[in-house]
């Protein structure tokens, strides 16, 4: 299922957020959104979400304007991940991935399929060990793998995730894009704010580069991921060289301060 | 329960209750009693205790339902404008001597004003078809302050016989209960709770975040409007027959989610159930504590209440570390 967003503005008071942007996600892909602090990549997603509604500018779903869905069959079609869930309630972790299958519950499907597809979820955020926990007295990078959780039990077409490897480790970064490449792999429309532009230039299959409230690149990691768009959407001098073994492309800042000094 | 039939001025033994209460089942009694226990227990005891039972699940219930919807442990239903908005009723036809319902008229007044008042807030927090839960505490906050000023000023022109009714009113007992009073009390807490159960695993939902609520397919909006809408419904129609008992909603929520975790399919049942229990045990102890005089059913509660509150408070605290 695709979804696209055609010259969407989203204004909040006097300031232009997100302005004339045109994207869309196609099955099978995993599009990274960078750009800097305030560039309107969180606004972008929420708009792609539903959470907002442009002041111009339309969402389409499969086609179908975002508006005319109700609440409980766009949640068939497509999750999302926030960038931070506070619970106040001290629900366990189970409890919250087993929320993610509340859209299908008024289906036809049998008990253990959802119990399955729960399972499945919490083995693939790494929170199967983390099941019986009470979710608020988790820490971030688990709390964060939790929500992950919920959004993949949810089972939908399309996936949009605000930062999803920000809290996370290392290992936990790439063990949870190796996931979401696997979304993609498996034919689901997959849209991530990814920080972290060695992570994107790694994992995604297209990368759109936000800039004030503005698409500013759109392509392969390979294009979009250059010195030159870099330098101008981070209003910051940045190299892009090829590096390790195998091969691939790093990202690297410049700074003032000599390394070791 | 039975306790609440047997204790009082007059001690009625629990053979001749069950007697009773079997007679006017329309079954065999195996117990004698006598007509004026009968009188005293069928007319006097089991409509009050019915009271009680209907007054503490209506509170529990909405109490927790609220908290559920604000996403926090520590809403109650007061915090709607539920509460002042009934006092604001009962002390304005109190104050005004106006009696057009005869006995009716100060639940009546307090029934309409409770609701208004809820619905008032609801309005004024509203934009663009949206609420904010933080807008809709404010506006609580302000019309609360806004109905306490009212009833100040109103107070201020009340005589000496007025005051004594407002402050017994306020105060809330069920101690005037008759079966006339339980009939209406009784149905509108059943319109509002039959449907309030239903909305547990919604609730549950919306515990994740009202976005993240909105994403697994809650109409957030309309589940805000439905349950403010019953809760008030409950409220208004326990206090506008016990007056304002404080700290029920509040705390017997909040009890059950201790023992019970968090779900609230389980425990807006449970809630129903304990604030049941919890009003009518507070009841007995009013009627006996000061024998043979009756102490106001909120001081009980909020004497019992207010410390256990204090503590939960602490207890947060240590938890968390601080608010922040």
């Amino acid at each position: 299922m695709r979804l696209e967003a055609r010259g969407v503005t989203f204004r909040a008071g006097p300031f232009a957020l997100v302005r004339g942007a045109t994207v869309a996600v196609e099955p099978g892909e995993l599009v990274a959104v960078v750009g800097a602090n305030g560039a309107g990549k969180s606004t972008l997603l929420r708009l792609l979400a539903g959470d907002l509604r442009p002041a111009e500018g339309e969402v389409l779903l499969g086609g179908r304007p975002l508006g005319s869905f109700r609440a409980a069959e766009l949640a068939r079609l497509r999750s999302v991940l926030p960038q931070q869930s506070r619970i106040e309630f001290s629900f366990t972790v189970r409890q919250v991935v087993e929320m993610g299958r509340s859209p299908h519950l008024s289906g036809r499907a049998a008990p253990a399929s959802h119990a399955a597809a729960v399972e499945a979820a919490m083995r693939a955020a790494d929170v199967a060990a983390l099941a019986e926990r009470a979710y608020p007295g988790l820490s971030g990078g688990e709390q964060a793998r939790a929500c992950l959780a919920r959004v993949l039990a949810q089972e939908t077409p399309v996936v949009l995730l605000d930062e999803p490897t920000a809290a996370l480790d290392i290992r936990h970064q790439h063990q949870v894009l190796t996931v979401i490449r696997g979304l993609a792999a498996k034919g689901r429309a997959v849209l991530a704010v990814v920080h972290d532009l060695n992570l994107a230039a790694a994992y995604a299959t297209r990368v759109v580069a936000m800039h004030r409230g503005v698409i500013a690149a759109d392509g392969p990691p390979a294009e979009v991921l250059t010195a030159e768009v870099l330098s101008r959407i981070y209003e910051h001098p940045v190299e892009v060289v090829r590096a390790g073994s195998p091969e691939r492309l790093v990202v690297l800042p410049r700074h003032e301060v000599a390394a070791g000094a | 329960m039975l306790l609440n039939l047997v204790i009082g001025a007059v001690r009625v033994p629990p053979g001749e209750v069950l007697g009773i209460l079997l007679d006017h089942a329309g079954l065999p009694a195996p117990f004698e009693f006598t007509r004026q226990h009968e009188a005293v227990v069928w007319n006097i005891r089991v409509p009050r205790t019915l009271l009680a039972l209907v007054v503490g699940a209506g509170l529990a219930t909405a109490g927790c339902a609220l908290q559920g919807i604000f996403r926090n442990p520590l809403a109650d239903p007061g915090i709607i404008g539920v509460s002042s908005g009934a006092a604001l009723g009962a002390v304005g036809v109190i104050i005004l001597g106006v009696s057009p319902l005869g006995t009716w008229t100060t639940p009546a007044a307090a029934f309409a004003g409770g609701l208004a008042l809820t619905l008032a807030v609801y309005a004024l927090s509203r934009r663009d078809g949206r609420t904010e839960v933080v807008t809709l505490v404010l506006t609580g906050v302000a019309l609360n302050a806004i109905a306490g000023g009212v009833i100040g000023f109103a107070l201020f022109f009340a005589t000496d016989a007025q005051l004594r009714n407002v402050v017994f009113w306020q105060l809330g007992s069920v101690g005037g209960a008759t079966w006339a009073a339980v009939r209406p009390a009784a149905l509108l807490a059943l319109i509002a709770l039959v449907p309030l159960m239903r909305y547990g695993h919604r609730l549950n939902l919306l515990a994740l975040g009202e976005r993240e609520a909105y994403h697994l397919g809650v109409d957030t909006e309309r589940l805000r409007l439905e349950v403010i809408g019953l809760a008030a419904l409950a409220t208004a129609a326990a206090v506008s027959f016990a007056g304002i008992i404080s700290f029920v909603g509040l705390v017997v929520p909040h009890m059950l989610r201790l023992m019970l975790g968090p779900d609230h399919r389980r425990l807006l049942p449970a809630s129903a159930l304990l604030g049941a229990a919890a009003i009518a045990l507070a009841d007995l102890a009013a009627r006996t504590v000061v024998a043979p005089a009756e102490m106001p059913l909120g001081v009980v509660t909020a004497l019992a209440g207010g410390p256990y509150f204090l503590w939960l408070i602490h207890r947060t605290r240590r938890a968390q570390g601080g608010w922040g």
